[in-house]
C-alpha cells in the first residue's frame, strides 16, 4: 500500500469530525469535508447531463472521451469537449432526527453534530451535481420543512441545519406519514438518525415509500461508548428521551449491552435490506469521506 | 414477660451498626444521562433488583444477629399466668368519669357522657358495670347486673345514671385515682376492666409515675383502658389568688397559654359594694390587681368578697374567687408583769397582729392586777413566775383548775426561789447562767406536741440563762437543751394546763424573741391554751370540714345554694362535711355563724393535656396482674416460667449459619459485577 500524499493526509485529517466541528460555519464544513471528500476521484462531479450547451474546452487528460466534439475535429484537428449546463435531474430529500437522544456524545462530537455535518455536506455535495435538495427535522413531530429546492437555497438550507437542537422524544412514524404526504416526485432519502427505536416500526414507516420509488439510505449514527460502553463501576443511567432511569452494573455493560446494540444494529440492517434501503452505521468518530463516498455510491448505483 | 438483666437491652443499640454500614453502601451511584434505556430495561432491573432484595434482606439477619444478642443476654423469662382471664370470660368494668373542674371547659363533659355510652353498649352480655365519677370524691352513680332477663332495665340504671353526670369543682390526682380504684374493685375473682374517660389534664399527674398504677388484688386481674378525649392545649384565664392586705384586697389573675389581654376585675363585698379594675394580663403570665379598702369598708363580723372576672374562655367556674375577712374585735389575753412597758409587750403584741390577729395584749401590772378579772379570759400569761405574790398565785391555781391556761416564763424574781408558785415546780441545784461564749443550745424537741408540730428553726435559739427546773412525772418536756435540763414543759392542772418557759419571755435570756420561730410559736400558744379548734376560712374544693369544729352534733353547714349538708341523721355520724361546690358555706355553732370560702384548685385551671406519649406509656403499664402472695399460692399448679434466652440462642445460630451464607453469595455476585474482564472478553 502506497503512502498517501501530504495534501491527501491534510484531505483527510480535514474529514474528522472533530476538526470539521471546530470551523463555525456549516457551509465551510460541508464545503470542506465534500473537497476533501472527493479528491483522487477520476470523475468530476461537478456538470450535470442536460443536453444545454454550455462551452467548448480543450480536451485533457482524465476527460471522459465520450465528450469530444468530433464534427470540431473534424474541421480543426483539435480535440475540444463540450461542456452543458447542469440542471436538476433528482431530488434529495434529508430527514434528520433531533431528538434528545441525538445529544448524547463523550467525543467533541455529539451525534447530533455529526448528523448536522453529514447533512450539510451531503446537500452540498448534491447541489454541486444539480440536485435539488430538501430538508424535513423531526423528532416526535416533524420540527421543520423545505420542499426540495435548487442550488440557490443551499445557504438557507445549510443555515437551517445549522440551527437544530436535540430535545423531544423520537417517532418515526408520524414524521414518515407527513413526509408522504409532501412527496411525490421520485428521488433519493436519506435518513439520519440513531434508530433508537423498534426496527419493525421504522422499517413500516419506510417500506411506503420505497414503494414510492423513493431510494433510502438510513444513516444510523451511534457514539463509540453506545457500541462500546466503559464502565468501571454501577451507575444510574438516565434515559435522556424518557428520563427514566436504570441501575446498571459495569458487567451488564460491558458483556450483555454490546450484544444487544449489535442484534439491534443486525436487525435495522437485515430490515433495510428487505425493503431495498441501505444502511449505513457511522460512529461519531468516522471520518466524514465514509458517508459521502458511501451516498455518491449510492447515486450512482441508483442512476 | 420480664428480664433477669434488663441491663443488657441496651446492647439493642447495636442494631444501629448494620444499618450505618448498609448506608455507606448502598450510597446512590451518580446519575448519568444515556441516549437511551431501550435497550437497559428489563433484565437488568430484575437482576439489580432481585440484588437489592438479597442485601436487604442480609442486612435484617444482621440486625437481628445483634437484637437476638442482646435479648439473649437479658434473659427474658415468660410468664404463664394460669390467672390470665380466658376468652369470654366474664368481666367487671369500672366506668369511671373524671369530674373534675377542668371537665367543664367546652363539651368535654358531653363527650365524656358519650363515651362512656359506647362502653356501656360494648359491655359482655355476662359482665357487670359500675358507673363511677371522680373529681373532688370518687363516687359510685350506678351498678348494672349481669345478663338477665332484666339486662336492658339493669343497663339502663347506667345510661340513667349518666345523665346526672357534671362537672364537679374539684381537683382529680391520677394518682390518688388510682389507688381509689384498686379500693374501689375490692372483692370478686373476676377480672375488672376499669375505664377512664378524662380530659388527662397533664396537672393531674402524681409526681412519681408508678402511682398510676392500680395496686394489686388478690385474685383478680386489673386493666386500664384509657379514654382520652383528645384535647388540644385551651387558653385559659383564672382568678389565681385573693388575699386581705393592710391596704386593701390583692387579686392575681393568670392566663394558661393565654396572649396578652385586657382583663377586668371586679370586687363584690358582701353582695353590694363592686370596685372594677381593668389591667392587662401578659401573654401567658400574672396580672395583679391591688383594690385599696380601708377596715371600714369592711362590716363587722365575717364579710364576703368576691373577685371575678370577665368570662372569656370556655372555662368559667375558675373566673369566680371567693375569701372570707372576718371583722371581729381582738380578744385581749391579760400579761402579767411588774412593767407594762417592758419590751416583751412590744414582741408579744407584735406576735399577735402577725400570726394571731383575734387576740391583743393587755399588760396588768402584777400589783394592781384584780384575780377577779381572771374568769373573763381563756387564758393569760405571765412573763415572771417569781414576782407573783401568794394571793395572786393561790387565785391563779384556783383559775387553772377550773379550765384555765397559764403560759408562764421565769425572770429575775424567779432566780432566788426554791420553788416557783402557781406550778409548784422546784429549782435544781445547778448554775443558772451559761459561760461567756458558750450559750445553752437546743437538744431534743418533742414535735408530736401540737404547739411544736409547725414551729420550726428553735435549734437557732441560744439562751445565756436558763433556770434549772425540777420535772415533775406528770411534767412533758417539749424541749430539753444539750445537757437535758428543760426549756419547755406542760403541765395539766386539774381541767387547765400550764406551758411554762425556764428562761425569760423577752430577750434578756435569750435571743428566742428576735427569731422568726417566735412569732409562730406564740401564735400556735395562743391557739392551744385557749382550747379554739380554729377553722380555717379559706378551703379548697373537696376538701373537708370536719364536724368537731361545727360542734358536732348541734352544728349544721349550709353550703353556697342555700342547701342544709347534713341530715338529721348526718349530724350523728358523719365525721366531716365534703365541701363540693365552690362559694361560701355557712357553719353554724350554737350562738355563732362562721363563713368558709371554697374556691377551685388553681391548678385545676392550667388545661394543659398530657402528652400522647405520657397516655401510651400508662395505658401500657396499666394491667396489673393479682397480687404475687396470690399467684405464689397458686404457683403449685401454675407452670414455671420460661426461659427464653436457650431458644434466643438457638435462632441465633441460625441467623448466624442464613447470614454467612447470604453474605458470601452476596458477596460473590458483588465482585462478579466489579470484574471487567468478564465483559469485555464476551464481547
Amino acid at each position: 500500500m502506497s503512502t498517501p500524499l501530504p495534501s491527501q493526509r491534510e484531505g483527510v485529517r480535514l474529514l474528522q469530525p472533530e476538526v470539521l466541528a471546530g470551523l463555525a460555519n456549516l457551509e465551510l464544513i460541508a464545503r470542506a469535508a465534500v473537497e476533501g471528500s472527493l479528491i483522487g476521484l477520476h470523475r468530476s462531479p461537478l456538470f450535470g447531463f442536460s443536453q444545454e450547451f454550455a462551452e467548448y474546452r480543450s480536451y485533457t487528460e482524465g476527460d471522459d472521451p465520450r465528450f469530444i466534439d468530433w464534427n470540431v475535429y473534424a474541421r480543426s484537428d483539435r480535440t475540444y469537449i463540450k461542456r452543458f449546463l447542469g440542471e436538476t435531474n433528482s431530488h434529495l430529500m434529508l430527514l434528520i432526527d433531533s431528538s434528545a437522544s441525538m445529544g448524547y456524545g463523550t467525543t467533541p462530537v455529539t451525534k447530533l453534530r455529526y448528523a448536522q455535518i453529514l447533512a450539510a455536506s451531503l446537500a452540498y455535495i448534491a447541489s454541486r451535481q444539480h440536485d435539488a435538495v430538501g430538508m424535513m427535522v423531526f423528532d416526535e413531530e416533524v420540527r421543520s420543512y423545505r420542499p426540495p429546492s435548487g442550488r440557490n437555497k443551499l445557504h438557507g438550507l445549510l443555515h437551517t441545519i445549522d440551527a437544530i437542537t436535540s430535545s423531544r422524544k423520537t417517532d418515526m412514524e408520524k414524521p414518515f406519514s407527513r413526509f408522504r404526504e409532501h412527496i411525490a416526485k421520485r428521488g433519493m432519502v436519506a435518513v439520519i438518525s440513531d434508530f433508537y427505536c423498534d426496527p419493525k416500526a421504522l422499517i413500516e414507516g419506510v417500506k411506503p415509500l420505497a414503494f414510492q420509488g423513493q431510494d433510502v439510505i438510513l444513516f444510523q449514527i451511534l457514539d463509540p461508548r453506545e457500541l462500546r460502553p466503559d464502565l468501571s463501576e454501577a451507575a444510574v443511567l438516565e434515559d435522556m428521551e424518557t428520563g427514566q432511569t436504570v441501575e446498571v452494573s459495569p458487567a451488564f455493560m460491558q458483556k450483555d449491552y454490546p450484544e444487544r446494540i449489535k442484534a439491534h444494529i443486525r436487525s435495522l440492517q437485515e430490515a433495510a435490506a428487505g425493503i431495498g434501503a441501505d444502511h449505513v452505521l457511522l460512529e461519531t468518530t468516522v471520518s466524514l469521506d465514509v458517508p459521502l463516498r458511501n451516498y455518491l455510491l449510492f447515486r450512482q448505483r441508483r442512476r | 414477660m420480664n428480664f433477669l438483666a434488663p441491663l443488657f437491652l441496651a446492647g439493642l443499640g447495636a442494631v444501629a451498626l448494620p444499618v450505618w454500614l448498609h448506608l455507606l453502601q448502598t450510597q446512590t451511584p451518580e446519575r448519568q444521562p444515556f441516549s437511551s434505556a431501550m435497550l437497559l430495561r428489563m433484565s437488568e432491573q430484575r437482576i439489580h433488583l432481585r440484588r437489592r432484595l438479597r442485601y436487604l434482606l442480609l442486612m435484617a439477619l444482621r440486625i437481628a444477629l445483634f437484637a437476638l444478642l442482646a435479648l439473649a443476654f437479658s434473659q427474658p423469662l415468660w410468664q404463664r399466668s394460669s390467672t390470665t382471664a380466658a376468652a369470654g370470660e366474664n368481666k367487671e368494668h369500672l366506668i369511671v368519669i373524671d369530674t373534675s373542674l377542668s371537665m367543664g371547659q367546652g363539651d368535654r363533659m358531653a363527650r365524656a357522657v358519650a363515651e362512656a355510652s359506647t362502653v356501656i353498649a360494648g359491655l359482655g352480655a355476662g359482665d357487670t358495670a359500675r358507673l363511677v365519677t371522680a373529681g373532688e370524691s370518687v363516687d359510685v352513680l350506678a351498678t348494672s347486673a349481669p345478663a338477665t332477663a332484666t339486662v336492658p332495665e339493669s343497663r339502663s340504671r347506667l345510661t340513667t345514671a349518666l345523665d346526672g353526670v357534671k362537672a364537679g369543682a374539684g381537683r382529680l390526682d391520677y394518682g390518688v385515682l388510682a389507688a381509689g380504684m384498686s379500693e374501689l374493685a375490692g372483692a370478686g375473682t373476676e377480672p375488672v376492666v376499669i375505664h377512664f374517660i378524662s380530659d388527662f389534664e397533664a396537672s393531674g399527674l402524681p409526681s412519681q409515675f408508678g402511682a398510676l398504677i392500680p395496686r394489686a388484688l388478690p385474685n383478680r386481674t386489673q386493666e386500664l383502658k384509657l379514654h382520652p378525649l383528645n384535647e388540644a392545649t385551651a387558653p385559659n384565664w383564672a382568678v389565681d389568688y385573693l388575699r386581705r392586705t393592710p391596704q386593701g384586697l390583692d387579686v392575681g389573675v393568670r392566663g394558661h397559654h393565654t396572649a396578652a389581654s385586657d382583663i377586668t376585675v371586679t370586687i363584690g363585698l358582701n353582695g353590694a359594694r363592686e370596685v372594677k379594675q381593668t389591667r392587662q394580663v401578659p401573654a401567658n403570665g400574672l396580672g395583679e390587681y391591688s383594690f385599696a379598702l380601708p377596715d371600714v369598708a369592711f362590716a363587722t363580723g365575717d364579710n364576703r368578697i368576691v373577685a371575678s372576672l370577665q368570662s372569656v374562655d370556655g372555662l368559667a367556674a375558675d373566673d369566680r374567687r371567693y375569701l372570707v375577712v372576718p371583722n371581729v374585735p381582738a380578744i385581749p389575753v391579760p400579761l402579767l408583769t411588774t412593767r407594762t412597758d417592758a419590751p416583751l409587750v412590744r414582741y408579744l403584741s407584735t406576735a399577735f397582729a402577725t400570726a394571731a390577729r383575734q387576740y391583743r395584749v393587755e399588760p396588768d401590772s402584777l400589783a394592781t392586777f384584780d384575780a377577779r378579772t381572771l374568769e373573763r379570759s381563756s387564758w393569760v400569761v405571765a412573763d415572771d413566775l417569781g414576782a407573783i405574790s401568794p394571793q395572786l398565785a393561790t387565785a391563779l391555781t384556783d383559775y387553772i383548775t377550773k379550765g384555765g391556761s397559764l403560759f408562764a416564763a421565769v425572770g429575775e424574781r424567779s432566780l432566788a426561789l426554791e420553788t416557783l408558785p402557781v406550778t409548784g415546780q422546784r429549782v435544781a441545784k445547778g448554775d443558772a447562767t451559761a459561760r461567756e461564749g458558750q450559750p445553752f443550745n437546743v437538744g431534743r424537741i418533742d414535735s408530736t406536741h401540737p404547739l411544736l408540730a409547725a414551729t420550726d428553726g428553735w435549734r437557732g435559739v441560744s439562751v445565756t440563762r436558763l433556770l434549772p427546773l425540777e420535772v415533775a412525772a406528770d411534767d412533758r418536756v417539749l424541749i430539753a437543751m444539750e445537757d437535758g435540763r428543760p426549756l419547755l414543759i406542760e403541765r395539766k392542772v386539774g381541767e387547765g394546763r400550764i406551758v411554762m418557759l425556764a428562761t425569760s419571755l423577752d430577750n434578756t435570756w435569750n435571743d428566742l424573741p428576735v427569731h422568726p420561730v417566735f412569732v409562730s410559736f406564740i401564735a400556735e400558744t395562743a391557739r392551744y391554751l385557749s382550747g379554739e379548734q380554729t377553722l380555717s376560712r379559706q378551703q379548697v374544693a373537696g376538701a373537708s370540714l370536719p364536724l368537731s369544729v361545727t360542734g358536732g352534733a348541734s352544728g349544721q353547714v349550709v353550703d353556697p345554694q342555700g342547701q342544709t349538708v347534713l341530715s338529721l341523721a348526718d349530724t350523728r355520724r358523719a365525721q366531716d362535711v365534703r365541701l363540693r361546690q365552690m362559694g361560701f358555706y355557712q357553719v353554724y355553732t350554737p350562738g355563732k355563724e362562721t363563713l368558709v370560702a371554697v374556691n377551685a384548685d388553681a391548678r385545676e385551671s392550667d388545661l394543659e393535656p398530657m402528652t400522647a406519649e405520657q397516655i401510651a406509656r400508662w395505658q401500657q403499664a396499666a394491667v396489673v396482674a393479682p397480687q404475687q402472695a396470690v399467684a405464689a399460692a397458686e404457683s403449685q399448679v401454675a407452670p414455671p416460667p420460661v426461659e427464653l434466652w436457650r431458644y434466643l440462642l438457638i435462632l441465633l445460630v441460625l441467623v448466624v449459619l442464613a447470614e454467612s451464607l447470604l453474605g458470601n453469595r452476596y458477596l460473590t455476585g458483588h465482585l462478579h459485577d466489579l470484574e471487567p474482564d468478564a465483559g469485555r472478553a464476551s464481547s
